[in-house]
């Protein structure tokens, strides 16, 4: 038992010691550190999420126009001085970010889709007001890249000076709506909107069988993520739900060709109507509501309008609004 | 007493103790049973369990803090776990001892050399812990706690008790149990040739020891007194750690044979001074090859994450045992140890095979088919017996959502589908209800659709009629094939309907308690028409327990079957919107 | 050093040869062996340590070694006390409702479509004789009437009647009777007079217990005794005899000579209603074919496919006989019927 020179092993055995202590305390303080975190993560509550920043202009008032006529780019181009002029909106710098409905890779006269003419010229319109980018984004149905290219919208705004942004997995974040019942934590394509200082959303006037029409405010389903076709169950509810998390700077419905039928998709001329009109307005439950009379219903027959409006995302009753009308 | 008697008390005790536990995971009362044995301890034990699930939970579930014990006994005096408590230690010590008892010094000492290959189990460790860094937690393939646990209590235990059938009344089944029990077996068996062949070369929870083991204050070693050669210390040595030269402190599992091996000279010790034939306490495998390991580790993630299972391409087959938590999180807490598949009372929890991926094998899944029933509406037993929370410890009120669970609802761990072509009512026209009968939900999640069809060959053409019979012309029926109460006799035209009580070849006889509403003709049409009562599943009642599937008639391909659709634990595979509270 | 050579291992003495091996067993020093002791003592204390966690064990709720069929609450017994020789075996369990099929299963409907308002069950066993064992099921049906209905619908074929319960019988293994707006059913584990006797004594108990009220089931106790086939009343809620207008109608299966018929009473809300019911009864069977036979003073009769069917009213009762084989026995019976009963419901 004794071997050596009797001090030094005394030393060996006391710095051996003190290692030991030293990592049997390391152990301890550890496993004890993460048995008291498991026990706060235990029960993790939903976390709060992303927030999608609310895009709306205040000091441009709520405000909508409705012009009649044939011509898309001159339609747009009139109703958006009726509601102030693009300057009221997009400011010097300002990064825009465009929702387009990309929905369906079938051809822009199908008007299953927005029309790539008019989302060209809102890019065109944003830049000449000084945007310093425009980006045009959709999480379409069908494959992204097969969308935004068979529609043609891909190819316009991009030769109109704007970037399209494909849904790729990364620019998900997932969302909760405060008081949702539906909109909590799911995945949103809400990367692209955290990067811009304007919301603009242009869609296509569109019958659709599950929640009688598609419009400006259904057209933010786009951004949603994740199997979001479960919410087709409630599809009142859900639009409702995307009006209050969704607070555009201002809406496009382009009802110069509606599509009457056979909705959201429709795939035949015969499922059209030429209704020349086009809607511009800060309040997309207005513009939804003035949308249902195109469509030969009242803004009453669509649940979700009224919802929303009661909701506190939106105004009804467009008439208040005192829309500009006019014929170009 | 020797410490060499100690030892082989302290392991038989453990032993004992080990195959006590796992006789007594199965549920009930008696004392050979569950009630409050603590079945999970060794697991609790086992310093790597604790470790991967901290890796890939940054947490310590459970009772999982007894590890820290292990991990303190082993910086003060080596790597005792080994040598005196763990079970797999003493089974292969004691098959080695077998296999090797006649042979002679030499041989003896020639098998218990070290071998450089005793360094691949530090490769298998940070092999492991590299997957457990990301998330994905294997140790169970190996580390020896979940290891013996799952052989002993799924196919030792059903190999003896099978024809004693004193544990179980109905042998148990276990679809892995040629594999688990060849992995087993083979482990074992390999220690005839070599001693503690598992424990030199492979073993992930002694090479996580043994680098602890560096630390011991209390090691063995020799002493001053004059070492003769003689290397009868190497003679019985279990770790092969060369107590002869200079010992390897990683490799020595505290057997304490070479002290008395070295009764003679008295030069082997276990003592705090270092030890004089020199120490040699660095792993022999280079850091490199360690990295590189935990590298191929790390790798191994995203490329299962490569197959899409934990994603879109996600098995509806696999159905967890209630309360196990989402895919990812419970594929980093799973130790595939066995315990619920042991104490699942209906046998109904399997260890999964290759079909449901590489990283969910020999995790639990419920297979309707092989147990002697579905998942039990009143059985909590799974969870309570999980040790790392994989499966969460629900109470019956939150399985069943009851009382405070009334807004979250039931656990389900999936939906029932019927298969129209299959089921008996729906695609032959034969009366069948056993799945509904058999539902246990209130109310019950499968219920009955009633439809009168005319059977084949059911056309008939009335000759005749007496208060309680009804002839019919030329046919030819098979004498009280009508007889069971499912057939009625129709009249064409007015739709009276009258059951059916029994047939001759011409003659149906009829129900007596009543009687036609409107009178038949001879010559009047007429069909026989048996009532079906078809099942329909509500899939918000349905909580995927799997007892229809067990009980259904249709008893190869199941006419209606549970998949992991709207299984509680995933949001992404619900069928409908959960609004969350 | 990696492995030993050839040489290294024969050098030592010992291992050259077996013969000389040394056999020695060690002397231990004092501080090993009480550190060995030591071990040994701390293996006790594990073994105390499960021992004790083993024992302590408190079934957070009956999933884990609980009963799993364990009541839903506990609450009032069904016997105050019990007969000598019994003894409880389980806690009584009650049911609701809405978890009457946790029970019972498969048969839940049958008692819920006809008002089933609570059931209590309780397993009772012999003291002597754990194998003999009975469980007792206490329906409460809300009114006498859904009693009787549930009771009758579920008769048994080939039975006894009982002695303490007018409507009532006992099986080989089981007793079934209503009493007051309970229906009763009690099963033995076992078959045997022994078994049975137990069976009864439980039965005396309930039977002699008040039921929960409901009303007397009236037209059941009109019936003739003579010739009555015992047990064989029963009580068609609707659509009896496949006449729709004939709700709440009792009928009773009798023997006759050689020959069975069945005879019926109903009580309806008024005379008037009662009078005009029989005859709307026999303008149905007219239709259907029946031809008119002679009939005593007051009644009716009238052959339809071989068979002899009638009716009377008297007060607010209405009552008749049903598939007599001929003539004269469904005249004899059916005045006899009404004799039985005139005067009972003015």
């Amino acid at each position: 038992m004794t071997n050596g020179d009797g001090g030094q092993t005394r030393r060996e055995f006391l710095m051996r010691s003190a290692r030991a202590a030293a990592a049997v305390a390391v152990t301890w303080a550890g496993g004890a550190w993460l048995w008291r975190r498991g026990r706060r993560t235990g029960q993790a509550p939903i976390a709060a999420g992303a927030v999608i920043p609310n895009f709306s202009v205040p000091s441009a008032g709520k405000r909508m126009a409705i012009v009649t006529g044939a011509d898309r780019l001159k339609t747009v181009g009139r109703a958006l001085e009726g509601v102030g002029g693009i300057s009221a909106f997009i400011k010097k710098g300002d990064r825009v970010a465009i929702k387009v409905n990309a929905a369906f890779a079938t051809p822009a006269m199908l008007s299953a889709t927005t029309n790539p003419e008019l989302a060209a010229e809102l890019v065109r319109l944003c830049l000449a007001a000084g945007a310093r980018s425009v980006a045009v984004l959709d999480n379409p149905i069908n494959d992204a890249e097969s969308c935004f290219a068979l529609t043609g919208i891909g190819e316009a705004v991009r030769k109109a000076g704007a970037q399209v942004i494909m849904p790729r997995e990364g620019l998900f974040r997932r969302v909760t709506l405060a008081g949702g019942r539906l909109i909590r934590d799911w995945p949103a394509f809400t990367e692209p909107l955290a990067r811009a200082d304007k919301l603009i959303g242009v869609t296509p006037l569109k019958h659709h069988s599950r929640s009688g029409a598609s419009m400006t405010m259904k057209n933010f389903y786009g951004l949603l993520g994740g199997r979001r076709n479960r919410f087709h169950q409630d599809i009142n509810g859900i639009i409702m739900e995307l009006a209050q998390l969704v607070r555009p700077t201002f809406v496009v419905l382009d009802g110069t060709t509606a599509m009457m039928t056979n909705g959201p998709t429709g795939g035949s001329l015969a499922d059209l109507k030429a209704t020349n009109t086009m809607i511009v307005s800060t309040d997309p439950v207005a513009a939804d509501a003035f949308g249902a009379t195109v469509l030969g219903n009242r803004a009453s027959d669509l649940p979700y309008i009224g919802r929303a409006a009661a909701a506190g995302a939106g105004i009804a009753d467009f008439e208040s609004l005192k829309p500009m009308r006019a014929r170009v | 007493m020797r410490s060499t008697i100690a030892r082989r008390i302290s392991q038989g005790f453990f032993l004992a103790l080990f195959l006590w536990f796992c006789i007594v995971s199965s549920v009930g009362m008696a004392l050979w049973q569950l009630r409050g044995w603590p079945v999970d301890w060794f697991l609790q034990l086992d310093p790597l369990v604790a470790l991967g699930t901290a890796l890939t939970t940054w947490s310590l579930p459970g009772e999982l803090w007894w590890a820290l014990v292990t991990i303190t006994l082993t910086l003060v005096l080596g790597r005792v776990f080994c040598g005196w408590i763990c079970p797999m230690g003493t089974l292969q010590q004691i098959v080695g001892w077998w296999g090797n008892r006649r042979k002679p010094v030499a041989e003896m000492v020639a098998l218990n050399r070290y071998r450089p290959a005793q360094g691949i189990k530090y490769i298998v460790l940070a092999v492991l812990l590299g997957g457990a860094a990301l998330g994905l937690l294997q140790t169970g393939l190996l580390d020896p706690i979940p290891l013996a646990q799952r052989s002993v209590s799924l196919v030792v235990l059903g190999v003896v008790d099978g024809p004693l059938a004193w544990l179980a009344v109905a042998p148990r089944h276990y679809e892995e149990s040629v594999l688990l029990g060849a992995v087993f077996l083979g482990l074992v068996l390999m220690c005839l040739r070599i001693p503690r062949f598992f424990c030199r070369f492979l073993c992930p929870t002694g090479a996580l020891l043994g680098l602890l083991s560096r630390f011991s204050v209390w090691r063995i070693g020799k002493n001053t007194n004059p070492c003769h050669d003689c290397h009868l210390c190497d003679r019985y040595c279990e770790g092969a750690c060369t107590p002869a030269g200079a010992i390897r402190t990683g490799e020595c599992v505290m057997c304490m044979n070479c002290l008395d091996g070295c009764a003679v000279h008295a030069t082997m010790t276990y003592a705090t001074e270092p030890s004089a034939g020199g120490v040699d306490d660095v792993p022999d495998v280079t850091r490199r090859a360690l990295l590189t390991a935990a590298g191929a580790g790390l790798v191994t993630v995203p490329l299962l994450r490569l197959t899409g299972r934990g994603s879109a391409n996600w098995n509806p087959g696999l159905i967890r045992p209630p309360g196990s938590l989402e895919e990812a999180e419970f594929l980093g807490r799973c130790l595939k140890c066995g315990q619920c598949m042991r104490v699942c009372p209906t046998n109904v929890i399997q260890p999964a095979g290759l079909q449901f991926g590489a990283s969910a094998l020999w995790t639990p899944a419920l297979n309707n088919r092989a147990g002697t029933s579905g998942c039990q509406l009143n059985c909590v037993a799974c969870g309570r017996a999980c040790p790392t929370g994989a499966i969460r410890a629900l109470t019956l009120n939150e399985k069943q959502g009851r009382g405070a669970f009334k807004a979250a609802g039931p656990v389900r761990i999936g939906t029932a589908f019927l298969d129209r072509g299959r089921c008996l009512p729906w695609a032959m026209d034969r009366p069948c209800i056993v799945c509904e009968e058999n539902c246990p939900v209130t109310p019950k999640a499968i219920h009955l659709e009633e439809e009168f069809r005319t059977v084949r060959g059911g056309s008939l053409t009335v000759a005749g009629v007496t208060a309680g019979t009804l002839r019919v012309v030329g046919a030819s029926l098979v004498p009280d094939r009508y007889a069971t109460g499912d057939f009625f006799c129709v009249l064409a035209g007015s739709g009276a309907r009258r059951r059916i009580t029994g047939n001759t070849e011409s003659e149906l006889v009829l129900d007596p308690s009543a009687r036609w509403t409107a009178r038949p003709a001879a010559g009047a049409a007429a069909a026989i028409q048996v009532r079906l009562q078809k099942p329909r599943v509500d899939s918000e009642a349905c909580i995927g327990c799997g007892v229809c599937e067990h009980e259904c008639v249709v008893n190869g391909l199941r006419a209606i079957m549970v998949s992991a659709e709207n299984e509680s634990r995933s949001d992404e595979h619900a069928l409908a919107v959960r609004t969350k509270a | 050093m990696v492995g030993l050579t050839e040489g290294q291992l024969l050098r030592g003495e010992a291992i050259r040869d077996d013969t000389r091996m040394p056999r020695v067993t060690r002397t231990i020093s004092r501080r090993e062996a009480l550190t060995s002791w030591g071990v040994i003592a701390v293996l006790g204390v594990v073994a105390a340590g499960v021992l004790w966690k083993q024992s302590r064990f408190d079934p957070p709720d009956p999933g884990l070694g609980g009963d799993v069929t364990a009541p839903r609450s506990g609450g009032n017994g069904l016997f105050a006390s019990l007969p000598g020789g019994l003894e409880p075996m389980s806690a009584p369990e009650r049911f609701s409702p809405a978890t009457l099929s946790d029970k019972i299963d498969g048969r839940a409907e049958l008692y819920l479509s006809a008002g089933f308002a609570g059931l209590r069950a309780q397993r009772i066993r012999a003291a002597a004789d754990h194998e003999t064992w009975y469980e007792v099921f206490v329906y409460d049906m809300h009114t006498a009437r859904n009693a009787f209905s549930v009771f009758s619908t579920q008769r048994r074929e080939g039975v006894k009647g009982l002695p303490f319960a007018t409507q009532g019988y006992r099986t080989g293994n089981s007793l079934c009777f209503v009493n007051g707006a309970n229906y009763v059913e009690i099963v033995a584990s076992r078959t045997g007079e022994k078994a049975m006797a137990g069976a009864e004594s439980l039965g005396r108990l309930l039977a002699g217990a008040p039921g929960t009220g409901g009303g007397d089931l009236g037209e059941a106790g009109l019936f003739p005794a003579e010739g009555l086939i015992p047990a064989s009343v029963s009580l068609t809620t609707a659509n009896a005899f496949s006449f729709s207008r004939f709700d709440n109608v009792f009928s009773a299966r009798y023997r006759d000579g050689g020959e069975t018929l069945t005879l019926f009473l109903s009580r309806r809300a008024s005379p008037r209603e009662a009078a005009g019911l029989s005859d709307a009864y026999r303008e149905f069977l007219v239709e259907l074919d029946a031809k008119e036979a002679e009939a005593p003073a007051g009644m009716w009769l009238v052959e339809l496919d071989g068979s002899f069917e009638g009716g009377f009213s008297t007060g607010r009762l209405l009552g008749g006989v049903h598939q007599a084989a001929s003539l004269a026995v469904a005249a004899r019976r059916l005045a006899r019927l009404r004799a039985a009963v005139e005067g009972k419901a003015p």
